[in-house]
């Protein structure tokens, strides 16, 4: 684990599905590198994935940063999209705004938030309507 | 029970990944998001998606491999990518819920 904190930067492109889980996977490489335990970079890698996939759907896509320390991981996640109204609504489990197309690849069933929520310590989101949405999670091991 | 006793067994085809390992349990849904929040390590994950995200899903979660069912297969990039993760896709010609029901007496008897 590192002795001083590490930072990681992704860009992350819209509606680009295939490459979508990228800035996650390459977070979850690290942390199995720095010897983090299996529970811990399963819950970072679920939240952040989520995170960043919602980046892609719904937030224009953005800039994905990753801050690793010794006991905790902070992941923020960046978006210039239209931002969300109604952050309470968007919480609630099952509330989805996506597309068909992007239902029917297997997204849009309104578990992400909620999803990133359960696997995080501390969260964070907050939105702007016409400016975009800033996600940020901290995980501790 | 590892995946590859299990693939013996219920004579699934390998489309991907090489690693042998140890098989916890089975789950069954076709939303990543679903899977995402109750798919556990060393699960079997029984699904009909075979995209890119599928991989991922499937990597994120610890599944410790991928059934997809009713023969169906997936396109040759998720296999390259699934192979890059050495993830374990195989394909086979029963339902979800008889490969789970088949998974489960192996399970049981360990």
């Amino acid at each position: 684990m590192p002795a001083e904190v590490l930072r990681q930067e992704y860009n992350v492109s819209a509606d680009d599905f295939a490459a979508a889980g990228a800035a996650s996977a390459a977070v979850k490489n690290t942390l199995k590198k720095l010897g983090f335990s299996p529970d811990f970079i399963r819950r970072t890698s679920i939240a952040m994935y989520e995170g960043e996939i919602n980046m892609v759907i719904h937030g224009g896509g953005g800039v994905a940063e990753a801050e690793i320390a010794e006991d905790y991981v902070k992941i923020t996640l960046t978006d210039h999209g239209p931002g969300i109204a109604d952050i309470n609504l968007a919480m609630q489990e099952g509330f989805s705004t996506a597309s068909d197309t992007v239902r029917e690849l297997g997204f849009g069933a309104g578990m992400g938030l909620p999803n990133i929520k359960k696997q995080s310590d501390d969260f964070s989101l907050t939105s702007e309507v016409g400016k975009g949405t800033v996600l940020t999670i901290t995980i501790k091991s | 029970m590892t995946i590859n006793k299990m693939a013996e067994k219920l004579g699934l085809e390998r489309l991907s990944g090489e690693t042998d390992r140890d098989v916890e349990y089975c789950y069954i849904s076709d939303l990543l998001s679903r899977v995402l929040g109750g798919c556990q390590p060393g699960d079997v994950w029984i699904t009909v998606q075979s995209s890119l995200n599928m991989v991922a899903v499937a990597v994120m979660t610890d599944a410790s491999c991928v059934i997809l069912p009713e023969g169906l297969t997936a396109p040759d990039n998720v296999i390259d990518k699934a192979n890059e993760e050495d993830l374990s896709i195989f394909t086979s010609d029963e339902t979800a819920f008889s490969l789970a029901v088949r998974i489960s007496e192996l399970i049981r008897q360990k």
